[in-house]
């Protein structure tokens, strides 16, 4: 783990909303835009606010607390990558169990997790003192083996 | 989300506007349903104004597409702007749906299939 401390964090509470899910993704590309980088293009900025979409989703829809909890949105910027976390205190799962979906059945969920896992460049997922914490990490310009770095 | 509505003979022409994830998905899925009770189901859905789409976007797309198929039904998905085309083939739903670059040229594309 890299333990650099980030040059910024940006933080957004809410509730466990679907309608916060356009105040998560508009925060997603004020911050990216924020940071100023020519390697921050429109394609970045898509896949951060597609990953927190995502990760927000599945804790409002399947962590127990739709309606009754609360989600953190955490932005790490780093010299050389952004970190997103979401935090939450619902039930939580296993991210490694998580199956890839059947692409010929052409299913009506089970995308997620498949998203987030294949357009970060790292996602680490823990649990601690009841709050699961899902981190994703994508550098500003790409590792050559970023495919080896996906956990 | 918005959602407008224009006819060209049988064919709903239905025009999204804005994100399409979880918290729009209910509006696409009531709207289908809909068309579907007052026996319309063949759609176009015009993307143009679509600037965002997750999984649960295209979870509403595959199972609206399911809705129409059960009444013999169609949907044909028109002018996707690049990033939501990127998510329908990171996900192969550009092999589920057919997919044009106009909504008028969806809409044709019945009418030709009726010729044939």
């Amino acid at each position: 783990m890299n333990t650099s401390k980030p040059t910024d964090e940006i933080t957004l509470e809410f509730a466990s909303r679907l309608q916060y899910l356009q105040l998560a993704g508009n925060l997603c590309r004020e911050v990216c835009h924020s940071i100023g980088l020519n390697s921050i293009d429109d394609e970045f900025i898509n896949i951060i606010e597609l990953a927190v979409s995502e990760a927000c989703t599945n804790v409002i829809k399947h962590s127990g607390l739709k309606d009754k909890g609360k989600i953190i949105l955490l932005f790490q910027i780093y010299k050389d990558r952004l970190v997103t976390v979401v935090k939450d205190h619902g039930k939580g799962f296993d991210i490694s169990q998580v199956p890839i979906p059947d692409f010929d059945k052409h299913t009506v969920g089970g995308y997620g997790i498949y998203l987030i896992k294949t357009q970060m460049d790292e996602v680490e997922y823990r649990v601690i003192d009841g709050w699961n914490i899902l981190s994703m990490t994508r550098f500003f310009i790409r590792p050559d083996n970023s495919e080896a770095v996906k956990k | 989300m918005t959602i407008s509505e224009e006819t060209l003979n049988t064919i709903v022409i239905l025009k999204f506007k804005g994100r399409l994830d979880a918290s729009s998905a209910k509006a696409v899925k009531d709207k289908v349903g809909l068309l579907v009770k007052n026996g319309r189901p063949l759609l176009v859905f015009d993307m143009e104004a679509v600037d965002f789409i997750d999984s649960s976007g295209l979870g509403v797309l595959v199972a609206s597409l399911r809705t129409v198929n059960k009444v013999e039904g169609d949907i044909k998905i028109a002018s996707l702007q690049a990033q939501v085309r990127s998510i329908f083939e990171l996900t192969r739903m550009h092999r589920l749906f057919e997919i044009f670059d106009s909504s008028t040229a969806a809409a044709e594309s019945y009418t030709e299939q009726t010729l044939d």
